[in-house]
């Protein structure tokens, strides 16, 4: 199973969700790699910081280039990959959609990163093709936590939808707890704040159902 | 289908997919693009390419990432 998280727009929480996605996987007793297909690469640092603190392992590697061959071999057996690509249509992320299954794209509900849904809707598109049982969804991420601001997660949601790429149910909204987490190799789950931690066992459960529905 | 036939098949799409993936950072098909030619200093020149290297991309990819991240 091979599920990659990319998209056409920085900092919108690609690497925090796959890091956050791969130790929610781990806890949920599956194999895991987590593959840093980002040339800023973030989630190695994120993982050798983890190596140092008592926090449950987590299997890493940095892969640059045409990742599909390595891809394919490493999923093989079971296991799970979560591929953090970066924010642009690179080598890496079209070689990890050409053989994904899932296919994440976090997307902050700005009219501005909602935008870039546009290029990776092509993307999608064109990668059918090779790859027609591609499940790609947007997830709303770093979502304002004011009730006030719901209006905001549910016009970006339609808009999402508008693009062929539904965004799923779960949203992760901003909360201190991720960059606080991350700086120190750790995943929510690590950390104390039981809303993060609810958003993203949604999150995954979510990603785990659509598998189930591509077997 | 026979062996001969899959095996066609599997090549064509491994050959699809490789035409996909080289089409990485061009922008749209149909969308022009703009050729930017700009003298910079030698020294310049040598770690920008020193520095597509080191990340594997190419030194177009590399000034289109620069450029991108300063127009934001």
């Amino acid at each position: 199973m091979i599920i990659t998280i990319g998209g056409q727009k920085g900092g919108s929480g690609k690497s925090c969700l796959a890091q956050n996605l791969s130790v929610a996987l781990v806890n949920e007793g599956y194999r895991v790699l987590l593959i840093d297909a980002d040339p800023q690469q973030t989630s190695s640092d994120w993982a050798d910081e983890r190596s140092g603190t008592d926090a449950p392992a987590l299997n890493h590697q940095a892969m640059t280039g045409d990742i599909s061959k390595t891809a394919v071999a490493l999923a093989e057996s079971g296991r799970i990959l979560v591929i953090d690509c970066g924010g642009r249509d690179t080598r890496e992320l079209r070689s990890a959609m050409v053989v994904s299954d899932v296919m994440l794209i976090p997307t902050r509900p700005k009219r501005r990163d909602l935008k870039t849904l546009d290029y990776v809707s092509d993307l999608v598109e064109k990668n059918r093709i090779t790859n027609p049982t591609l499940i790609a969804r947007t997830v709303i991420s770093q979502a304002p936590t004011l009730p006030s601001q719901i209006k905001r997660i549910l016009d970006a949601k339609a808009v999402a939808d508008s693009f062929n790429l539904p965004a799923l149910e779960s949203v992760i909204f901003t909360r201190n707890v991720y960059d606080d987490a991350e700086e120190s190799g750790l995943s929510v789950f690590e950390a104390d704040d039981e809303k993060a931690k609810k958003e993203i066992s949604q999150t995954l459960f979510e990603v785990l159902a659509l598998m189930g529905d591509n077997k | 289908m026979s062996n001969l036939q899959s095996l066609k098949k599997k090549k064509e799409s491994a050959s699809k997919a490789r035409s996909f993936i080289s089409q990485a950072d061009k922008g749209r098909e149909g969308e022009r693009g703009k050729r930017l030619n700009v003298e910079i200093p030698e020294e310049l020149h040598y770690q920008v390419k020193m520095k597509a290297a080191e990340r594997g991309l190419s030194v177009r990819a590399l000034v289109i990432q620069f450029l991108q991240s300063g127009v934001k």
